[in-house]
């Protein structure tokens, strides 16, 4: 099957050969023929493009949105410095009352009771601060902190009321008919 | 235009992706059971309601409803709750706990410039309330009263960027609502081991009841029966009424019994109001302060042994005698206040008596064997209060 291309020009080949006059016609009209399937091709890559960006952008919305709202910097200061500032007062008071009991009863017995119950008190409440370091937004956590700190002074200062009233005189021994 | 639309819509789908409320199942399953079968729920952080079940089975049924929390937070919340229920032997253990104490309901609160609370809420002096009789079912009332009267949390602000307070909206709020219903037959016997949880009993209850709890709450209705056992320290009790058994109370810091029939209590460091003491009771205390309101027309006998305790008593309706021994006790009747201070050698005697006087119908005795004590009593003339 080889040939000699110079042979091709020297026999038929007519370089001067014109195009046909429909040519440029056909050639539009081939062209529109392609236009819809071209036109579905694009449609469909856009579609993508748009799902892409929006996935992109949906998600950084996302993770940006939300780290904002877990930043804890400034947010959960104010709370924490309160809560610090709470608890020094009230470990301030619940240790003033602690000794101000201590020199009102002779009772040694009482006074065990009393550091037992307070000791147990204390170590629940470093069991709630951990959990609070864990999990400074869950407000019942807080609550729990609150109410320990206000359970040991009241418990104190209950006693304190009691034994006051125990120690007042001008006492009776005699049976009381009521 | 175009782009700020675009920009709109993305922003409603974001905050819909974050901000959503579900429901999640947590736990179901159902056991069957005969008349020897016994329950054993060993809780911690743990949230249930007990009902009496209809089918003779066992049914669990554990949901979580959150509000405003996003899908992640969703799973790190449920990724610390482990349940698991198994039977072996007739003998029907659940195991249920979570690393964080799982509330009945519970907020979760954000704030770009911080928390902070009220003043108010940290006095450390008590309001002097005055004390008043109040009947059994104000009690009951009480005890059933579900409305929303956290002090805390109406205490609790939100700050703006100039530091003013302003009041928490939580309904924006992340909540959840925890919902453990457990139905259990009647003839099955209940022993509970629950630590820093909340346990409501909603339907009276004949079962044997064995529970010790160890910090939350044990709310129920009625709890009859001989052989209940339970114990509750630093955790609220509350019962419409308990019939039978032993309770032992430490360090409650708010009980409520809307009556008490043939029980033995054993208490300390607590504070326990009764509505109606009724047949055959005996409280054994050290350092608590009781309430008892009224005295069932056969009460029959009440004994009452106790130190460092402070009694608020108000008088039996019916005909009744009264015998107070002890020691070093102050004794107010009305305004009247009595000093009884310690005798020689520490010894106990007579402190104030009342003889029955045969005016109709005898209810009961009633005695006092107090040491270190304070009794406060109240001769009102049985005015019902407004509660």
């Amino acid at each position: 099957m080889e040939q000699d291309i110079r042979k091709l020009f020297e026999t038929g080949f007519d370089a001067d050969k014109k195009l046909p006059v429909s040519h440029r016609d056909e050639f539009q009209q081939k062209l529109k023929a392609s236009k819809p399937k071209r036109k579905q091709k694009q449609g469909f890559r856009n579609v993508f493009k748009y799902a892409a960006a929006i996935l992109i952008l949906v998600t950084l919305g996302y993770f940006s949105f939300n780290t904002l709202t877990n930043e804890p910097i400034i947010k959960e200061s104010v709370l924490e410095l309160q809560l610090k500032e709470v608890e020094q007062q009230y470990l301030e008071n619940i240790e003033k009352e602690w000794q101000n009991f201590k020199t009102l009863t002779n009772d040694a017995k009482l006074v065990e009771r009393y550091e037992k119950e307070l000791n147990e008190l204390n170590d629940d409440y470093q069991i709630i601060s951990a959990q609070f370091k864990a999990d400074s937004h869950n407000i019942s956590i807080v609550e729990n902190l609150v109410n320990n700190l206000q359970r040991r002074l009241q418990l104190l200062k209950d006693i304190q009321k009691h034994i006051k009233l125990l120690n007042q005189e001008n006492g009776h021994y005699e049976t009381i008919q009521i | 235009m175009k782009l700020f639309k675009f920009k709109t819509l993305l922003l409603m789908l974001i905050t819909s992706i974050t901000t959503f409320a579900q429901s999640e199942l947590i736990y179901s399953k159902s056991f069957d059971t005969n008349s020897s079968t016994t329950a054993i729920f060993n809780l911690e952080n743990t949230t249930v309601a007990i009902e009496e079940s209809k089918d003779n089975k066992i049914h669990f049924d554990y949901r979580i409803e959150f509000s405003n929390y996003s899908k992640k937070e969703v799973k790190s919340f449920l990724d610390n709750i482990k349940v698991e229920a198994t039977m072996f032997e007739n003998n029907i253990t659940l195991k249920a706990n979570s690393a964080t104490k799982v509330a009945k309901t519970a907020y979760s609160l954000d704030s770009p410039f911080g928390l902070t609370l009220g003043s108010g809420f940290f006095k450390t002096d008590s309001i002097k309330q005055k004390i008043m009789r109040k009947t059994k079912d104000s009690i009951i009332k009480l005890i059933n009263n579900e409305s929303f009267n956290n002090t805390f949390l109406k205490n609790l602000k939100v700050l703006d960027n100039d530091k003013n307070e302003k009041p928490v909206d939580f309904s924006k709020a992340k909540m959840y609502k925890s919902n453990f219903v457990i139905k259990l037959p009647k003839n099955v016997a209940l022993n509970i081991n629950a630590k820093e949880s909340q346990i409501t009993l909603r339907n009276d209850m004949t079962n044997k009841l064995s529970v010790d709890l160890k910090k939350g709450f044990l709310k129920a209705k009625t709890l009859s029966n001989d052989y209940n056992k339970v114990k509750t320290q630093n955790a609220d009790f509350k019962a419409n009424g308990i019939v039978g058994g032993n309770y032992d109370f430490i360090n409650v810091a708010s009980g409520l019994i809307g009556s008490v029939d043939q029980v033995i209590i054993n208490s300390e460091l607590s504070k326990i109001q009764i509505g109606e003491i009724r047949k055959n009771n005996l409280i054994t205390d050290f350092n608590s302060e009781y309430w008892f309101y009224n005295w069932s027309s056969d009460f029959e006998l009440f004994d009452l042994y106790s130190q460092y305790s402070t009694i608020h008593y108000f008088y039996p309706e019916s005909d009744y005698s009264l015998k107070v021994v002890g020691n070093n006790t102050v004794n107010y009747i009305g305004k009247t206040k009595i000093v009884m201070q310690p005798s020689r050698n520490d010894e106990k005697f007579n402190m104030m008596e009342r003889k029955v006087r045969g005016e109709g119908v005898f209810a009961g005795a009633i005695n006092f064997d107090i040491v270190d004590g304070v009794i406060y009593s109240y001769s009102d003339s049985f005015i019902k209060n407004k509660n």
